[in-house]
């Protein structure tokens, strides 16, 4: 095989898995979030200002770390 | 597809190499905040009219935010909202359609999508905290470099790398991926209706009752609809990664000026 075509090959397969694993914590994590901000709101209804606010700002900070996966696939692009 | 992403339009501005995308949707979001806050204060009144009362509501937000500061609640709360107006205003300007203005390179979009912009705000916020720590507790500011214990101070060093550069690439980065999302479904109808495709839509679909063109017209109205999900989903980050930016801003200026630790 060619020594390009090889290399394009490992690129696309290192593109595939770098956003692939990289969604896979990030995922888990805002899942958790929401799980305990609807229990928190099913347990006390007139938290849920206070709960949401500070849950916009997780979940912003949480796909903040999916999102840099995106930019090493870019970078991977070149 | 081609994506790109950091590529800019490079023009020599009275001698410097600017990136003259980023430089004039940077201008126009400035000239949007100066209008409104010169409109909203022009007459003040005890009975404030609407633009004053959303005005006062913006501020009463940053004063409540910064009340762990103490003494320098004032001027810090002055200064994050500063912040907070630049990057709203900057984000929701990338979803003005401004791409339709032609550049030779890059296109006109947010001024958060290109890295200088965060950065020099990040590195501002990195001076700033620092700033207020001296002032605040003099010299001895610097002591936390080594206060849970002697050899944490390479981690102490280090966080005053990690955490502009974190703050500069989280903005970029939602803002990128953002912009990114959009050209990516806006350009998922233009590979998916082929010469191909239309003809057979045309002829087993809809049996002939319309012209190939009026198909293919039709056909890209509705692909240009799809990205709407994506933009309106942009409105919300826009906002929230305004609010984590001047939220984190605050929390390290919680730290450097608060003797808690």
């Amino acid at each position: 095989m060619d020594l390009a075509v090889l290399e394009a090959c490992f690129k696309y397969l290192g593109m595939g898995f770098a956003i692939g694993l990289g969604v896979l914590g990030p995922a888990i994590g805002l899942g958790l979030a929401t799980k305990t901000v609807i229990e928190s709101i099913a347990r006390q209804p007139e938290a849920e200002g206070q709960v949401s606010k500070y849950f916009y700002i997780g979940a912003g900070l949480i796909e903040a770390c999916a999102i840099y996966a995106l930019v090493v696939v870019f970078l991977i692009k070149g | 597809m081609d994506i790109k992403i950091g590529e800019h339009y490079i023009y020599n501005l009275f001698g410097f190499d600017v990136h003259l995308d980023t430089l004039l949707t940077l201008w126009i979001s400035m000239l949007i905040i100066l209008l409104f806050s010169a409109f909203a204060t022009a007459k003040i009144k005890i009975v404030p009219n609407k633009i004053q009362t959303i005005f006062e509501k913006i501020v009463t937000l940053f004063v409540g935010m910064t009340s762990n500061l103490g003494k320098n609640q004032g001027s810090s709360a002055l200064v994050l909202m500063c912040i907070f107006l630049l990057i709203l205003t900057s984000n929701l300007l990338g979803q003005v359609p401004l791409k339709i203005i032609h550049l030779p390179e890059g296109e006109f979009a947010s001024p958060n999508n290109d890295l200088n912009t965060t950065a020099a705000l990040a590195v501002f916020v990195l001076i700033y905290y620092i700033y207020k720590g001296i002032k605040a507790k003099g010299l001895s500011y610097f002591k936390h470099y080594y206060k849970p214990v002697w050899f944490m101070t390479p981690f102490n060093v280090l966080e005053d790398f990690t955490r502009p550069f974190t703050l500069a690439l989280r903005l970029f980065a939602n803002i990128m991926a953002g912009e990114v999302m959009i050209m990516v479904f806006a350009g998922l109808i233009a590979s998916f209706l082929t010469p191909d495709v239309i003809h057979n839509i045309t002829v087993n679909l809809l049996f002939g009752i319309l012209p190939e063109n009026v198909v293919h017209n039709i056909g890209l109205f509705l692909g240009s609809l799809l990205p709407l999900p994506a933009m309106f989903f942009e409105l919300f980050v826009a906002f929230i990664q305004a609010l984590v930016f001047t939220f984190l801003t605050n929390a390290y200026l919680g730290s450097a000026v608060g003797d808690s630790h």
